[in-house]
């Protein structure tokens, strides 16, 4: 996988969120797949896996952090 | 024998006191016997010496040379001046004349070195005569006859020189051994057919006439197959019984004997082009061994040990097949070839084999010489489906022919043209022979005695299967000679059954097709039972609660085995549950990252179990890659690490370190109640470090529905409590999850294989038949070793599952024609997606069209083929890969844009809130719903399995101190993916050499690239690096990272020397010391070679069996030096 690509670096781009509180990236205006939301924060590529890298500070998904009992 | 002179030998520092020996010995001689002086000619048995005298002689010689000799050396030199010569050195091969070896006479001679005083090549002919023999007359008659043929008086010398002495004196020791028993008396001639021959000191003949009094008198001849071969043999017993009865030969008494013939020069002229040319086309792409049906696992070198199985002709068979010579005008020889080719066919199934056939290199003027004039050629067989006898017949006719035509190429050469590359312990291209004499006319007559000859065996055998058949007077005999650490005396004799059958068959129906088993034409040893009854729902379940299950159903099962531990569910079980307790004491509990850096083995499976049970996650590491490289790959992931024994460098020193030994079982099961931990499947299984562009390792995380998604019971690889699953595959890879789990889930025997067990084709295949492997799992680089080398090693198993790099389908169709196992998957997937993403079955019909697909999602997962819009593409188009499902990482450890860019929202699954993961791979669906792999999007690379990122390396050059800029490539070579980096940088820039050290510190092995310094960096247009010009400006042919040559390997002459006859010996330029000798194309004779020139040069004789335990020239040095006395140890002697 490709850690650089900078081929669609221009393009906009928004942060996405599921309900396992997992994020993503996702092209903006195209129709987001069920079960994701976004975020409201829209940039380049770049700019939203910056903003991601800030905000999902605990990687496990939502349904294993309630199962350990934690919230 | 000549007089004893002053030639260098074993003896020769006595050369100054010859005339002291000659005193000593006259003083034993003349005291033993009681005469008062002796001459050259008198014979010690003919004086009066008898067995008991004999004896004591040898012992007083013993005592006055100080040296071990033969207590019957008087029987081998019952004249004083044979003794006396015998005492003082070889023969005086000063005066006779040298040449260098025949290809025929070469291939005995490396075989003689290969297994010193092996009598592999003894021929041994027995003569049972009715009455008794006089033993003057007949040693006189030996003499006479050795005098004649130079062969017989010929003798070889390191490191490759026939010498023929100009007189020698045939060895013929006569027994009285009358009343003697007959087994003993059995026992005695095998022990003397058996005896080694000395090949530096001719005649490699000798005679022992044993006296059965009423019964009459045996004589047996030993002659070395060097000298002499079938048809030599009928000369000597011709020339042996005229000159007995002192009947002049055919052409009258010879005054002189006659010059020895120029035949090497003559049979390396016929060396041409042409007949390479189609020796090469004859064989192109033939299969490298047989796959022959013995129930033994295969020694990684085998000791030649040998037996016969003897089977007596149908007549009838012979009546059919005189019949289908006469109507096809064929040879004797080739109509048992054809025999020969349908039992092959009915034993192996393999219908393109090749087969070893003797054929004659004897000139119409070397007639009537005795000596070796026979040469096997590989006879290629291709048996396509419906073939008849009759159609094969003809094939056998052209292609003896043929063969003959071209047989002016010697084996060997033919061997090397093919690049063929032998594994250790199997001969390179032919394992099989055939050999057919006619023997009706063979006897032996002393005067009015008449005996029939009757050939030993010598315990031996010089194939893996060596069909003999002689005919005789009155029948035909089959002989079924094998290697008898492969094949038991119970399975080679049904082995020769099938094939004598299968010859029957054919010739009584020749127009019928041939008859050929399927696919595994005899079951693997050991009942295979029915599926356990009530299986194990998997379900999802996360794998530890499966093997808690197995533990409580099937406690005495077995689950674990290594070397000599073995370990049922039930134990094993309760070892991990005392691991789990000890990490509990630890203070980790649920979502704890536990770092095992330890090696593949039992402990390793132990401790990543009671990981589980304490509901941690586990982070494998190779603990052999450089200690920077783990500390950075362990340093922020885990929270403790667990280690059996040493731990290795680079652990940071603050992490909390637990040790195996020290959390044995508890049989009072203290720590149940608080272990095993229960997880969902959501919760981490495993992290796993990968090569990651930044110059940090990414770390996936898995979790356990990843797992439980793949075993055991994934359509296609479902594995069952009966298998015996191999663990070969490095922890520290995903492939061992497949293994391990695959096995430990399904409730059954997982088997570790060491290093060793897998460092070569052959001690695979040793290991799968040991242990009965039935479900193995292998990168496809090494599949396609195994292939080549050792084809008939996945005979027994009954899941194959390979992937990690694109297969190759001509190999994998050859592996199909063989012995294939019962079901070959070709799987895909990167770790981010637990080992197995797509898989495809393999079958030969998938091989027919073209390439082979990596096949379809595994289920429980989703593929996709998406265009840079993100839709899928349309089948024949090119897209990347996309995959998605239970298998899917939770993401990358600590990194959370990058696993966001990764693991992106998913449009078309049918789970709300899915992702997928961008493989990075190019793909291109096919109507079929299956994908075919084309490439990388990016530039990571796979190298030998390793994943690889060429960003890894550039950063890892670019932080060395000197380096301004680097740029890796990837190249495909022959052999494999090769690195190369181009590195820039100022006045300090270090030599390459220095800056291939230094990545050693920082990357693992397979990682560090050949390096070429240059003052600076080609820029494209767009001012990036012109990666194009770049590769097209490196050179062909780089130096490999470290090579001995440059550097600090430059000052050491063991090093460069043992490289420089590497490299000679395998006809390249340079040479690594992790280069393999077997993967260069070396074979056994080749090592040989060069084990000789090795021992010429330094002195030091290495063994073989070592030299393949560690095929490496690294390995070949270290052997060299600790002979040596390591590298400050004595200079390399001069030559000579």
């Amino acid at each position: 996988m490709s850690e650089s690509s900078t081929t669609t670096a221009a393009e906009p781009y928004e942060v996405v969120v599921n309900d396992e509180e997992q994020y993503s990236i996702w092209a903006a205006g195209r129709p987001l797949p069920d079960g994701w939301h976004t975020a409201g924060v829209r940039g380049t590529r770049d700019e939203c896996l910056a903003h991601i890298e800030e905000v999902w500070t605990d990687m496990r998904p939502k349904s294993l952090r309630l199962a350990m009992g934690e919230r | 024998m000549a007089e004893p002179t002053g030639t260098a030998g074993p003896a020769g520092d006595r050369d100054g006191t010859a005339e002291g020996l000659r005193e000593a010995v006259t003083g034993i001689w003349c005291a033993v016997l009681g005469v008062d002086h002796v001459g050259p000619q008198d014979d010690f048995f003919l004086e009066g010496g008898d067995s008991g005298l004999a004896v004591e002689t040898a012992l007083s010689l013993r005592a006055l040379t100080g040296t071990e000799l033969d207590l019957d050396i008087l029987y081998q030199y019952p004249r004083f001046g044979e003794l006396l010569a015998a005492l003082t050195g070889p023969p005086a091969t000063a005066t006779g004349e040298q040449r260098p070896l025949t290809p025929a006479e070469e291939r005995l001679w490396i075989a003689e070195r290969l297994r010193p005083g092996s009598p592999q090549y003894h021929i041994a002919a027995l003569y049972r005569f009715p009455g008794g023999i006089d033993v003057l007359r007949l040693r006189a008659a030996l003499d006479a006859l050795a005098a004649r043929h130079g062969a017989l008086r010929r003798g070889f010398e390191a490191p490759g020189r026939a010498v023929t002495a100009e007189r020698v004196s045939v060895p013929c020791r006569w027994l009285d051994a009358r009343g003697v028993p007959e087994p003993a008396l059995r026992e005695l001639i095998d022990d003397y057919a058996r005896a080694p021959f000395d090949l530096s000191r001719p005649p490699l003949l000798r005679a022992l006439a044993v006296d059965r009094g009423d019964q009459g008198t045996l004589l047996l001849l030993t002659v070395h197959h060097l000298v002499c071969d079938g048809a030599s043999l009928a000369l000597l017993e011709d020339g042996l019984g005229r000159l007995y009865s002192a009947a002049p030969g055919p052409g009258g008494q010879q005054a002189a004997p006659p010059r020895e013939r120029p035949s090497a020069a003559a049979s390396r002229l016929l060396d041409r082009d042409e007949s390479r040319a189609w020796w090469r086309r004859t064989l192109a792409g033939c299969p490298r061994g047989i796959a022959l049906p013995h129930d033994l696992p295969r020694p990684a070198v085998p000791d030649g040990a040998g037996a016969v199985h003897t089977l007596v002709c149908d007549p009838q068979l012979l009546d059919r097949m005189a019949e289908m010579a006469a109507r096809e005008r064929l040879s004797p020889y080739m109509t048992w070839t054809v025999a020969y080719a349908a039992g092959l066919l009915a034993l192996t199934g393999q219908r393109d084999l090749v087969a070893g056939v003797a054929v004659s290199s004897r000139s119409g003027e070397q007639r009537d010489e005795i000596g070796m004039f026979v040469d096997p050629l590989p006879l290629r067989l291709r048996l396509p489906e419906g073939v008849t006898a009759r159609d094969l017949a003809r094939q056998v006719r052209r292609g003896l022919t043929e063969a003959l035509a071209h047989q002016g190429v010697p084996f060997q050469a033919i061997v090397a043209e093919l690049g063929a590359q032998g594994e250790p312990g199997r001969a390179p291209l032919v394992q099989t022979g055939l050999t057919y004499l006619d023997a009706s006319g063979c006897v032996l007559r002393l005067d009015g005695l008449r005996a029939r000859r009757e050939l030993l065996p010598t315990g031996t055998a010089k194939y893996e299967l060596l069909w003999s058949v002689t005919r005789q007077a009155d029948r035909t005999v089959a002989e079924f000679e094998y290697l008898s650490g492969l094949f038991s005396a119970e399975r080679a004799a049904e082995a020769h059954t099938v094939m004598m059958a299968a010859a029957q068959a054919a010739f009584s129906r020749p127009d019928e097709p041939l008859r050929a088993p399927g696919p595994a034409p005899v079951p693997v040893p050991g009942p295979v039972p029915a599926p356990v009854s009530g299986p194990v729902a998997a379900g999802g379940r996360p794998l530890p609660e499966l093997v808690r299950l197995h533990a409580r159903q099937r406690p005495d099962a077995p689950a674990l085995r290594h070397r000599d531990t073995e370990l049922s569910y039930r134990e094993l079980d309760a070892r991990a549950l005392a691991v789990a307790a000890g990490l509990r004491a630890a203070g980790l509990g649920r979502g704890s990252v536990v770092a095992v850096p330890m090696p593949r083995g039992a402990g390793t499976v132990l401790a990543c179990l009671g990981i589980h049970y304490a509901g941690c996650a586990y982070l494998p590491l190779d603990p052999d890659q450089p200690p920077d490289r783990l500390r950075t790959a362990v340093r922020g992931v885990a929270d403790a690490a667990l280690v059996a024994g040493q731990a290795p460098p680079g652990l940071p020193p603050e992490l909390p370190l637990l040790r195996l030994e020290d959390m044995p079982a508890d049989p009072a099961g203290r720590a149940a109640g608080t272990v095993p931990v229960p997880v969902t499947g959501e919760d981490i299984a495993y992290l796993m470090s990968t090569s990651g562009s930044t110059g940090r390792p990414k770390t996936v995380v898995i979790p356990h529905r990843g797992i439980s998604r793949l075993v055991p019971d994934a359509e296609g690889l479902a594995i069952r409590a009966d298998d015996r699953v191999a663990h070969v595959c490095n922890p520290a890879f995903d492939a061992a999850t497949l293994e391990v789990w695959g096995a430990l889930g399904a409730g059954a025997l997982l088997v570790v294989g060491d290093k060793e067990d897998v460092l070569s084709p052959a001690r695979l295949r040793a290991f799968l038949a040991e242990h009965r492997i039935t479900v193995l799992g292998l990168p496809t680089a090494l599949l396609n070793t195994v292939i080549d080398f050792a084809p008939d090693a996945l005979g027994g198993v009954r899941l194959l599952v390979f992937g990690g790099e694109k297969a190759d389908e001509e190999r994998l169709a050859r592996l199909l024609a063989g012995r294939p196992p019962a079901r070959v998957v070709n799987v895909y997937g990167p770790t981010e997606n637990t080992t197995v993403s797509t898989l495809q079955q393999v079958t030969a019909a998938d091989l027919e069209p073209g390439p082979l697909p990596i096949g379809r999602a595994l289920s429980g997962s989703t593929a996709h083929a998406l265009g840079p819009d993100g839709r899928p593409v349309a089948p024949g188009e090119e897209g990347e890969l996309y995959v998605g499902g239970d298998g899917l990482a939770h993401g990358y450890h600590g990194n959370p844009a990058l696993t966001a860019a990764s693991f992106v929202p998913d449009p078309f699954g049918g789970r709300a809130g899915g992702r997928l993961y961008r493989t990075g791979d190019r793909v291109r669906p096919r109507p079929d719903g299956t994908f075919l792999f084309l490439g990388r999007t990016d530039d990571q690379v796979k190298v030998r399995g390793f994943r690889v990122e060429l960003g890894e390396i550039e950063l890892a050059l670019r932080s060395l101190p000197g380096v301004t800029d680097a740029v890796a490539f990837a190249r495909a070579t022959p052999d494999g993916t090769e690195l190369l980096a181009c590195v820039a940088g100022g006045a300090g820039l270090p030599d390459a050499a220095a800056l291939t050290g230094e990545l050693r510190g920082t990357l693992p092995p397979y990682m560090v690239p050949a390096v070429v310094v240059t003052d600076r960096l080609p820029l494209n247009a767009n001012g990036k690096v012109d990666r194009a010009a770049l590769l097209a400006w490196l050179p062909r042919d780089l130096p490999r990272p470290g090579a001995p040559g440059g550097g600090a390997a430059g000052t050491d002459p063991v090093a460069e020397g043992v490289t420089a006859l590497w490299c000679d010996a395998l006809g390249v330029d340079r040479a690594h010391p992790d280069d393999s000798f077997v993967a260069g194309g070396g074979h056994s004779i080749k090592a040989l070679k060069l084990l000789a020139r090795v021992d010429e040069k330094f002195g030091t004789a290495v063994d073989l069996a070592d030299f393949f335990a560690d095929p490496t020239l690294g390995g070949l040095i270290a052997a060299v030096r600790q002979e040596d006395g390591g590298p400050a140890g004595r200079p390399p002697a001069a030559s000579g």
